[in-house]
């Protein structure tokens, strides 16, 4: 059996992406190309027109799979691609999956993978013949992705905002399922880890940053916050897989990740509560994107939250 | 706030090796098998927290009969590497299996043809590529934020480590004695420190007859006695032999009428003797050479000064325990 399975989603930090649109709400393609060259080089993995940060929810096929196109092109197969397909339900889900797949090409297995949230658009009942089924609409792996939050927001009357473990266990057993993007309890994550551990390779990347600060999954982390400190992120994913090994100064470069993850921390609690508007004004400050504009109407002004952010970077950027 | 914390971390770490106990399988068969038909000793290697881990296993893999020994990498690097032979099997710990000064030496020790064990986290490591066997230690989360300190992977590698050593038990059928004779800190250190004279049996309750005596009577002292042999001796208490259970059943093979028989048809001439200024662990090395129990103890001119038994030299209770559960005194390493 061979030790390295090349078609494993990778390990480390996975920039959940936001979705630059102009002034008047369309994809902006250039700042989004911008961005991606810009985060590119820290990361491991990228997640696109995803369920938060990209405002996935809101995109309809067409332009998801535009950013698809032009995230694949931006990141020139150094790092592979998460793209989000979960709509409202079922056939339009699948119909996502098949266009997508369509528009990817040639483009290595291990290079672009399909994120989906069941339980946006589908009960726990019966979860593992729907990716039995979605198993013939695609030869790429998918991650599904458990978030109790995102669920509620849907418009569906479901029972449960969590895929149930027992479900899961069926589910990691599918070999076109590969990993877990998971949001929600402690508890919750060590009885999935229970679920998977019989998947070697099984992926279960934390999409909580605060999970992962505290107590990181081996597998990494999808963070919104590598929009705006890819560096300092992928450093504190470094460390928190032990990828560097030994190969660094031990004691001095442990002092500056203890430092460096205060201030990515501090940071963290300057977009925690509306994390999209607040990260595009920053960014939009920074000159990296056009235009601020989110899907969702705002209220509040996003200048004062922005600039802060701003502040924290700045302290961030003498590591 | 720090009772919560704690309890994650520790429920973190206890899901770790949880999880390693589904895993475990095949690899970890042949890393056992690996260590137990070397001819020489396991070295564990390993830096920082990880070698703290390879001490500890290298600390129960000696107690528990496995020798070992602990090679610091970067002193390899040194000179130390020439305490590793041919017939030594390295056992490397590293989570990340990144380990520069472990990778540095690795492949000096594979060009002398020593067998390599990797106790990695990373399956897709220069580590485990290059590790003959490979025992998966993975988890799935730290317990310690941004890495600072490994945590739940050095619980894991532990856990591992005390797994191989308790399997390599199972397989020598190391027992109750073995594992006493590594502790000498504890009772059977002391008694083991003590000459034989101080534990040996004397006057009356040593089990002799005289030369010239029947069997039928020699019979009586053996059972008298309770010690399982009775020594022959001559009219000047100097030492002509010994009669045991197996001196009784070759007879009871070769004569009809064994009773009238004198005892020194029966008797083993030359039996084992020790002095009593010679140590008890020297009394129960000849005993374990031998495979006998008792031993005549003597003085330069043969005579008999007392007798002693493996009770006596191991003590009464730990004996029965061993008794109950079957097992034989047998020598630590039965296949070396």
């Amino acid at each position: 059996m061979s030790r390295t399975d090349k078609t494993l989603p990778p390990r480390g930090l996975i920039a959940d992406l936001i979705t630059p649109f102009t002034a008047d709400g369309k994809l902006d393609a250039e700042s989004l190309e911008r961005l991606i060259r810009l985060v590119s080089p820290h990361i491991h993995g990228m997640l696109a027109a995803g369920p938060s940060a990209g405002e996935g929810y809101a995109l309809d096929c067409e332009t998801r799979a535009e950013i698809m196109v032009r995230a694949l092109e931006a990141l020139e197969g150094k790092v592979p691609l998460f793209v989000w397909i979960t709509t409202g339900n079922i056939e339009k889900t699948f119909s996502f999956l098949e266009t997508l797949d369509h528009a990817a090409g040639t483009t290595p297995r291990d290079l672009l993978y399909w994120i989906d949230t069941p339980l946006y658009y589908h009960s726990n009942r019966g979860l593992a013949a729907h990716y039995n089924e979605a198993s013939g609409l695609t030869q790429r792996r998918l991650l599904l992705h458990n978030d109790p939050e995102l669920v509620s927001r849907s418009n569906k009357l479901l029972k449960r905002g969590n895929i149930r473990t027992a479900i899961l266990k069926e589910l990691v057993q599918i070999d076109l399922i590969a990993g877990l993007v998971f949001s929600g309890s402690m508890d919750r994550a060590r009885n999935y880890q229970k679920a998977c551990r019989l998947r070697q390779g099984f992926r279960i990347y934390d999409h909580n940053e605060g999970n992962f600060l505290d107590f990181p999954s081996m597998s990494g982390v999808v963070s919104i916050g590598a929009n705006l400190a890819p560096k300092p992120w992928h450093a504190i994913t470094e460390t928190s897989l032990q990828r560097t090994g030994g190969d660094t100064a031990y004691p001095d470069f442990l002092h500056q990740i203890w430092k460096m993850g205060r201030h990515v921390r501090a940071l963290r609690e300057a977009y925690r509560d509306t994390p999209v508007p607040v990260v595009k004004a920053a960014l939009h400050k920074m000159g990296l994107i056009a235009s601020p504009r989110t899907i969702a109407p705002l209220d509040d002004d996003m200048s004062e939250p922005a600039k802060r952010i701003l502040g924290k970077i700045k302290e961030l950027e003498s590591y | 706030m720090s009772v919560e914390t704690a309890r994650e971390v520790l429920k973190i770490e206890a899901q770790s090796i949880l999880d390693l106990a589904e895993r475990v399988g095949e690899e970890f068969e042949r890393a056992v098998s690996m260590i137990f038909s070397s001819k020489g000793r396991v070295i564990l290697t390993g830096m920082g927290k990880s070698g703290l881990i390879g001490r500890k296993i290298v600390a129960t893999l000696n107690s528990t009969g496995t020798p070992s020994l602990f090679l610091h990498p970067a002193e390899a690097i040194h000179g130390d590497l020439g305490m590793v032979t041919r017939d030594d099997v390295v056992v490397a710990v590293s989570n990340s299996g990144r380990t520069a000064e472990i990778n540095a030496i690795l492949p000096i020790i594979k060009s002398m043809g020593t067998k390599i064990i990797a106790l990695t986290g990373r399956l897709d490591s220069p580590l485990a590529e290059t590790a003959d066997v490979v025992i998966d230690v993975a988890v799935e989360r730290e317990a310690c934020p941004m890495g600072l300190a490994p945590t739940a992977s050095t619980t894991a590698a532990l856990a591992m480590g005390d797994a191989l050593a308790v399997a390599l038990i199972g397989r020598r059928h190391f027992n109750l004695e073995d594992f006493r004779r590594f502790h000498p800190g504890g009772s059977l250190g002391d008694r083991l420190r003590q000459k034989v004279k101080e534990v040996m049996r004397t006057g009356d309750r040593v089990p002799s007859v005289r030369t010239g005596t029947l069997l039928r009577d020699a019979l009586r002292t053996i059972n008298e006695k309770t010690l399982g042999a009775t020594l022959v001796v001559d009219w000047d208490s100097r030492l002509a032999g010994i009669i045991t259970d197996g001196d009784l059943r070759r007879c009871l093979s070769e004569y009809d009428r064994v009773h009238e028989l004198p005892v020194e048809k029966v008797m083993t001439r030359s039996p084992r003797t020790i002095t009593e200024d010679q140590s008890t662990a020297e009394a129960i090395g000849i005993m374990e050479l031998y495979s006998i129990t008792l031993l005549a103890i003597v003085d330069a001119q043969k005579k008999v000064k007392g007798v002693v038994h493996l009770h006596d030299l191991l003590g009464g209770e730990d004996f029965r325990v061993n008794e109950q559960n079957g097992q034989n005194f047998t020598t630590p390493w039965p296949d070396r």
